[in-house]
């Protein structure tokens, strides 16, 4: 790992400059192992994120307090709009890192983004199964497998509410205007790659191609050989992955 | 002193309050200590750096006051640990009530691990402040915020398996 942990975390909570946070994407798409601690961050985060909107809003001394308040700052009414204390509203958030560039155009630049489990896979032979396992359940519009489908861009990630940890790794077109998206999904220690398309914007993202990935703590370097997913590819006729410029253009922002 | 400070206090009363809990886990401490930091925080509203935000602002007041209350009483503290009362779950809603396990497990690693730690994950990641405001409530170098934040974060992973 050429990375060091106070970068990738640096990274993970939108804490470095734009240049910064360019340089250290470059170099986390050949260093597998910097991948995943990177996940790691990310994924404390979120765990303490979902605190945020968790906490109690009001206790029983606030009434006193905001009593207080308002005689010490000119004694103004609750305004307009707010009816007592406000909901526990939090900062504004960090900007999130931007997306991780694929290094290059073509299918291929995909397997730079994949996680280090993925080139386990592509080490043990990965076996490709039917669709429907772990994301069916967020079919309907607005569920949040939906949402972050529509709205993360590629390189990013999320966790469902499920506990499912979701990882945009690339988009691409499919047959004209459905637009595709390969995640990764890892829950319970079991990983899965999977491509969601919908026909156009507006319509939920169906799955498409899905195999399971065998986890683990081992990292290999990332070969993309996953003939599974290229002979797929190549049958849909997919197109090349699209640039961040050319992805954020369809996303929902 | 205006009515926009008073608003924007009373918006970030539960923020204080949690921050308070991290500190000191125990909840009639805490709320005194969100009490002590309004009470200062009017009096010395006109001493505020305006370019400050009020989160930074307001939570190195509260942590101020967390020390002077600890050096006063020394002694353990005998009062009631919020983590011994478990959530009620209350509806059957399956991936609801994973979620909720999920917010106990974070709740509960948050705290096994030292208050340093728990401090600082809850200034950064639960409350949002960037490195170079948290370091300004600590009153410590960004570089000691860095350090002490990753190694916070490994710690948490461990406690809920996340590798």
């Amino acid at each position: 790992m050429t990375i060091d942990d106070e970068t990738l975390m640096a990274l993970a909570d939108g804490q470095l400059d734009p240049d910064q946070a360019r340089d250290v994407q470059a170099r986390l798409a050949t260093d597998p192992a910097a991948q995943a601690r990177l996940v790691l961050f990310r994924r404390t985060r979120a765990r303490l994120e979902a605190l945020r909107d968790d906490t109690p809003q009001a206790a029983p001394g606030d009434a006193a307090l905001i009593a207080r308040i308002r005689a010490a700052t000119g004694g103004a009414a609750p305004r307009q709009g707010s009816t007592g204390p406000a909901p526990a509203t939090a900062p504004p958030r960090p900007t999130a890192a931007p997306a991780m560039a694929p290094p290059q155009t073509g299918m291929r630049a995909a397997n730079a983004n994949r996680a280090p489990w993925m080139a386990l896979a592509a080490g043990l032979g990965a076996v490709a199964v039917m669709a429907g396992l772990v994301l069916t359940d967020g079919r309907r519009d607005g569920s949040p497998l939906q949402t972050a489908l529509a709205q993360l861009p590629a390189g990013e990630g999320t966790v469902l509410p499920d506990g499912t940890d979701l990882t945009v790794l690339a988009s691409f077109r499919i047959g004209g205007d459905a637009l595709c998206r390969e995640v990764e999904t890892l829950r319970d220690d079991s990983a899965r790659l999977a491509v969601l398309c919908r026909a156009a914007p507006g319509q939920p993202f169906e799955e498409r191609f899905a195999m399971d990935l065998p986890a683990g703590d081992d990292y290999r370097p990332a070969s993309g050989d996953l003939e599974a997913l290229d002979d797929w590819l190549t049958q849909v006729g997919a197109g090349p992955v699209l640039s961040p410029q050319e992805e954020a253009l369809l996303l929902t922002p | 002193m205006d009515a926009a400070f008073g608003d924007a206090l009373i918006r970030l009363l539960p923020n204080l309050r949690r921050y308070a809990l991290s500190l000191c886990r125990r909840p009639e401490l805490a709320d005194d200590l969100v009490q002590i930091t309004v009470e200062r925080a009017i009096t010395h509203h006109a001493a505020r750096d305006p370019a400050q935000r009020l989160e930074a602002w307001l939570f190195r007041i509260l942590r101020n006051a967390f020390i002077d209350t600890t050096r006063r009483q020394r002694t353990e503290g005998t009062g009631v640990d919020v983590t011994d009362h478990p959530e009620i779950l209350s509806t059957d809603d399956a991936p609801l009530i994973e979620a909720r396990l999920m917010l106990a497990a974070t709740r509960s690693a948050m705290t096994r691990l030292s208050p340093e730690q728990e401090e600082i994950l809850t200034l950064v990641c639960i409350e949002g402040l960037s490195y170079a405001e948290a370091a300004q409530v600590l009153d410590v170098p960004k570089g000691t915020v860095m350090s002490r934040l990753s190694r916070a974060r490994l710690a948490l992973a461990a406690l809920l398996g996340i590798n």
